[in-house]
């Protein structure tokens, strides 16, 4: 699976007839099963990005390819996490998460196995029934990614899916999503403005400036993983993109 | 003071001013006393001056509502979902709506005889006329509160408007479409009683009232009056009960932060 993007721009009309450059030319790819990281400040249009990669808005320039094919309409090979998880109240997290295979035509007598499967992944075997607002946040939020998990999608987007959820939860579901990535093998494109997420997740980082949003700074993470948040190579590494989220070139 | 006493006061103070008047005035033409009344009540089996017992007569207008109110229904949730969802339905629809929803339900009566002819089909169509714009109107409100995350988030599954509509959209606006139906079945209620008051009608609480009326029973009228307000309350709870067990899950949406 790969994934290119070719000078997106994005316009928006202010309603007076002015238009806003929200993003501009902007250009990167992804390799198979890698976690990629778009950080940037608020107003860079990072989720607006997001949400063109996605399919659910058009770019106004540039195209998005998804092994070579453009994207323009949203497609069963990527998986979404919204910001809020965005799980249906009235259905029960077993029936969220085998709504889509409904969805596909697939036979009822396989929906409970698969998701099954990646429920026990995220760790909510004892919580099939319950409905989304008895659950935590955090569980929540897990609902939501095995909800997109089952559709086996090659690419999962997540949109600042952790922003909601306090310290703990955060850490705790931040190591799950990445022993989800080596379980399921996806690749995983992950907005955030969180330095300490996107290093902790990503092998790759865009780094976006705001106003209009474009491409600062692209970046390896190379720390051995499981990664120490604590460790020297760690902080180092934030000091740097911290710098580059700044604006500047580091020391 | 508790509570209970203090819902119970009202009615009990009003009951007490109608005795006191009743024995003021002591004349059961103009106001029956209490007792008069509850004699009627509680036969509600007996035949009443001939044109049925209490019960028959509230089945009939139970019946006419009921077929109205879902006549109406079959319509306006539909359309509402297509104004709701679809901006050209609205455009298109919007204007004609304005105009036609604050014309009262029984102005079309003289229409209605004229198209329908006195009977079932004309009583029918002035309490579906009556019931179909809460509906249409709560419907259509619905659909458009539906969180644009729950749509997005389904789209992203593969849906086309299709599973949109069925898993998303109906479901996603239930609470606020039943809360229309419950409004409108109150006024197709009201609908039900006014109509049966016209000439031509021969059964039903709205005419039981009229005809005692006309043989000078207060009595039964008070009575016919206390039936319709007690089946209206009951019908309302009935709806309550259903919100209360099918649509938990919308108080709780807020918190739940979808």
């Amino acid at each position: 699976m790969k994934l290119e993007l070719k000078g997106i721009t994005k316009n928006f009309d202010q309603g007076n007839g002015n238009m806003v450059t929200v993003l501009q030319d902007i250009s990167f790819q992804t390799n198979d099963q890698e976690a990629v990281g778009i950080l940037g400040p608020s107003g860079c249009g990072k989720t607006t990005l997001l949400r063109i990669i996605a399919g659910l808005e058009q770019p106004t320039g540039g195209e998005v390819l998804l092994d070579g094919e453009p994207v323009t309409k949203p497609s069963v090979r990527m998986g979404m996490i919204f910001q809020e998880h965005a799980l249906l109240p009235w259905c029960s997290v077993l029936e969220n998460v085998t709504l889509g295979l409904e969805i596909q035509g697939i036979p009822s007598i396989e929906w409970q196995e698969n998701a099954r499967k990646y429920l026990d992944l995220v760790g909510l075997q004892s919580s099939y029934h319950s409905r989304p607002y008895e659950l935590s946040g955090g569980m929540r939020q897990r609902a939501a990614i095995a909800r997109a998990l089952v559709m086996e999608p090659s690419l999962l987007l997540m949109d600042e899916p952790f922003s909601a959820l306090d310290l703990q939860t955060r850490n705790q579901i931040q190591e799950n999503i990445h022993r989800i990535q080596e379980k399921a093998a996806k690749a995983i494109l992950i907005v955030t403005h969180s330095v300490e997420e996107a290093i902790f997740l990503a092998d790759r980082l865009v780094i976006l400036r705001a106003r209009p949003g474009r491409v600062q700074k692209l970046l390896e993470v190379k720390l051995d993983r499981p990664r120490d948040r604590m460790s020297p190579q760690f902080l180092e590494m934030r000091e740097m993109v911290l710098g580059y989220l700044n604006g500047g070139k580091p020391e | 003071m508790n509570r209970r006493l203090r819902k119970v006061l009202l009615p009990l103070a009003v009951i007490l001013v109608w005795e006191a008047l009743a024995l003021y005035i002591n004349n059961p033409f103009v106001l029956p006393d209490l007792r008069a009344v509850l004699s009627v009540l509680v036969k509600p089996t007996a035949d009443l001056l001939g044109s049925g017992s209490l019960i028959e007569n509230a089945m009939m207008s139970l019946f006419r509502v009921t077929l109205g109110f879902l006549i109406a229904s079959c319509l306006a949730i539909p359309l509402g979902v297509a104004i709701g969802r679809w901006e050209g339905a609205k455009d298109l629809s919007e204007g004609l709506i304005s105009v036609l929803r604050p014309v009262p339900p029984l102005a079309w009566v003289p229409l209605a005889m004229a198209w329908l002819k006195i009977g079932l089909a004309s009583m029918v169509f002035i309490i579906a006329l009556g019931a179909f714009f809460p509906i249409l109107l709560s419907t259509a409100q619905g659909v458009r509160d539906v969180k644009r995350s729950w749509l997005e988030a389904v789209t992203m599954m593969g849906a086309g408007e299709f599973h949109l509509i069925r898993k998303v959209v109906l479901p996603g606006s239930a609470p606020e479409i039943w809360n229309g139906m419950r409004v409108a079945f109150g006024i197709a209620w009201m609908c039900v009683v006014a109509a049966e008051m016209l000439p031509g009608t021969g059964s039903g609480l709205g005419y039981l009232i009229i005809y005692a009326y006309g043989w000078g029973q207060i009595q039964v009228v008070v009575a016919g009056m206390v039936a319709i307000g007690i089946l209206g309350i009951l019908i309302d709870r009935l709806f309550i009960a259903v919100e209360r067990r099918w649509f938990s899950w919308r108080h709780t949406t807020d918190e739940a932060g979808t």
